[in-house]
């Protein structure tokens, strides 16, 4: 089974087999735009992605490599967000610091699966929360002013389910 | 960098790329999007993007519903692409309220529409002919002000869960304005419908791209058959009809007309159901040989076992869906045996009577490929008539199939 070399922005080499490097479309490209042979000692860097991180991903795309690719995106009725696999669910049980770093090397590393779950798993923490209650679980700031906020909630009431 | 740093920081969800919390407030239904767009500056300005509006489910179950639709379509009527209507017909409240949506729809300035669907979660009150929600169609439907610029994307219409009877108005609009329509389901569990053969050929003269027509049997005429053959034209890939007693005026479709649709349309598949209305010398007189029938579904009250042994005999080499409704005879289950032993793509078998463990056996001996079956054993002499069904099974999954259901 053919490996290639990866490496995280902190320097760890990843030696990984190229089917399970390849769900991401980004090294898929660089594979392809670098002619690289799999025999090639050079490794691909990573900068946007540590290597714990990278880790995690890796080991994501191991357990799903045999996956069927997902279909192209469709409009669909109501996403659901109640179809995470059993894994996936274990594997997203993070601090939210990670999740977010998982998100932002999904989105990098062009890992839709990846992207797809973790964003579910968000909403899922979102789900039945109140404005306050959501910037507390994400550590977010409230940059409205008091008006600005009053405002956008007049503009959104519609939305409410009385 | 030490690791643990790394890990323990905490996300700065606030600077999250746009695109991504796109679709995180994809997967979140309005309640939750609208406490989301609360948190900060940068999630409210995703609240309006295009990208989460372009599908809306209008719900319409009680007075105070309506609002929050009217909105929507103000709002995001003019990039709406997909759109779902579910409503309480038992209130006329819901019916007005489903008009006025598809009013202020048809008046938008622009239009994205590709698949609309009106379904009415619960039976219709006595009296109810749908006038106004009729109209409001005919306005959406209709040619536009001639200040709107208009071009139609409308490619999937499904009325079948609208318990209203359209004639042949509806079908002219669709004909004179929505020449892209693909897949056109109007066959619906109203008492009756209006729309004419020469209506419907008409439409399918004008709507050449048209794959996917579900409609009743007397709608059809040979006209209509041989206008699916046209050149130039979008073959027709699934041709669904329903027949009720009041067909026993129609002219109704010969053996050669279905001869010569066969061989110009290899690739169409029919399914034919047959209600409880529906006498055995009307199935006899529709069944024909030549049909490319795939799938066959019959609702009796009478003793059908020789039409489904028929069944068998004419369309072994097309059937892949059959369902059975009748009173049970051990000729019948004799039937299921030889349609079973005979019809090599035979994937769906529902019986809604008992059936002995033995024809059971058989059936699954011959068909190990059946993937979705009713084959229930019955250990009573007295086999109480068939249960009602609700739903039609078969469709759905053909329309899935398709890649045109949800």
């Amino acid at each position: 089974m053919p490996k290639i070399k990866l490496q995280s922005s902190d320097g760890e080499v990843f030696n990984i087999e190229v089917d399970v490097a390849k769900q991401s479309i980004t090294i898929r490209t660089m594979l392809e735009d670098l002619g690289m042979d799999e025999d090639d000692d050079e490794a691909i860097p990573l900068p946007n992605v540590n290597s714990a991180i990278l880790g995690k991903v890796l080991n994501w795309c191991q357990f799903h490599k045999d996956d069927p690719a997902p279909p192209e995106d469709e409009e669909t009725t109501e996403k659901r967000t109640d179809d995470l696999c059993g894994f996936d669910i274990d594997f997203l049980k993070v601090d939210q610091g990670t999740l977010f770093e998982l998100i932002l090397a999904a989105n990098y590393l062009d890992i839709k699966g990846l992207l797809d779950a973790s964003c579910k798993t968000v909403a899922n923490m979102i789900k039945g929360k109140t404005p306050e209650e959501i910037r507390k679980t994400f550590n977010i700031k409230n940059d409205f002013t008091p008006a600005e906020e009053e405002q956008v909630r007049k503009e959104n009431s519609w939305c409410e389910e009385k | 960098m030490a690791r643990s740093d790394v890990i323990f920081r905490a996300g700065r969800w606030n600077e999250l790329p746009r695109h991504i919390i796109l679709v995180v407030f994809s997967h979140l239904p309005l309640r939750d999007r609208f406490s989301a767009s609360l948190a900060c500056k940068l999630w409210s300005s995703c609240f309006n993007s295009p990208v989460l509006w372009k599908e809306i489910i209008f719900r319409l179950e009680k007075a105070e519903d309506a609002q929050r639709c009217l909105v929507s379509v103000d709002k995001y009527g003019g990039i709406l692409r997909n759109l779902r209507i579910d409503l309480n017909p038992k209130d006329s409240i819901n019916c007005t309220n489903a008009s006025r949506v598809l009013t202020n729809l048809a008046r938008c300035k622009e239009r994205s529409l590709e698949r609309v669907s009106i379904n009415f979660t619960e039976g219709n009150p006595l009296f109810f002919r749908g006038v106004d929600i009729l109209c409001s169609l005919a306005e959406l439907f209709g040619p536009p002000d001639p200040k709107i610029r208009f071009s139609s994307f409308l490619k999937v219409l499904d009325l079948s869960e609208m318990a209203i009877a359209f004639d042949d108005k509806l079908i002219n609009l669709l004909s004179g304005n929505h020449q892209h329509l693909e897949v056109m389901n109007m066959q619906n569990k109203s008492l009756t419908c209006r729309v004419t053969p020469e209506c419907m050929e008409v439409f399918v003269r004008k709507c050449r791209k048209l794959k996917v027509l579900i409609t009743f049997y007397k709608c059809l005429s040979e006209q209509v058959l041989f206008a699916m053959t046209e050149t130039g034209r979008e073959p027709m890939q699934f041709l669904s009809v329903l027949c009720k007693m009041e067909e026993k005026y129609h002219r109704g479709i010969t053996n050669e007309a279905w001869s010569v649709i066969g061989c110009k349309l290899p690739d169409l598949k029919v399914a034919i159901h047959f209600d409880y209305t529906t006498d055995r010398d009307q199935i006899r007189k529709i069944l024909l040989p030549m049909i490319p029938l795939a799938e066959l579904d019959i609702r009796s009250l009478s003793d059908v076992h020789q039409e489904v042994h028929l069944a068998g005999k004419y369309y072994h080499n097309s059937l892949e869906s059959v369902t059975i409704s009748t009173t049970h005879s051990d000729q019948l289950e004799e039937s299921f045996v030889y349609l079973a032993a005979h019809s090599t793509k035979l994937r769906m078998l529902h019986s809604f009577c008992g059936l002995h463990k033995s024809t059971i056996q058989s059936i699954r001996e011959f068909r190990p490929e059946l993937q979705k079956y009713t084959l229930q054993e019955n250990d009573t002499e007295d086999c109480s008539l068939p249960l009602i069904f609700q739903g039609r099974f078969a469709q759905v999954e053909r329309m899935k199939e398709l890649g045109m259901y949800g």
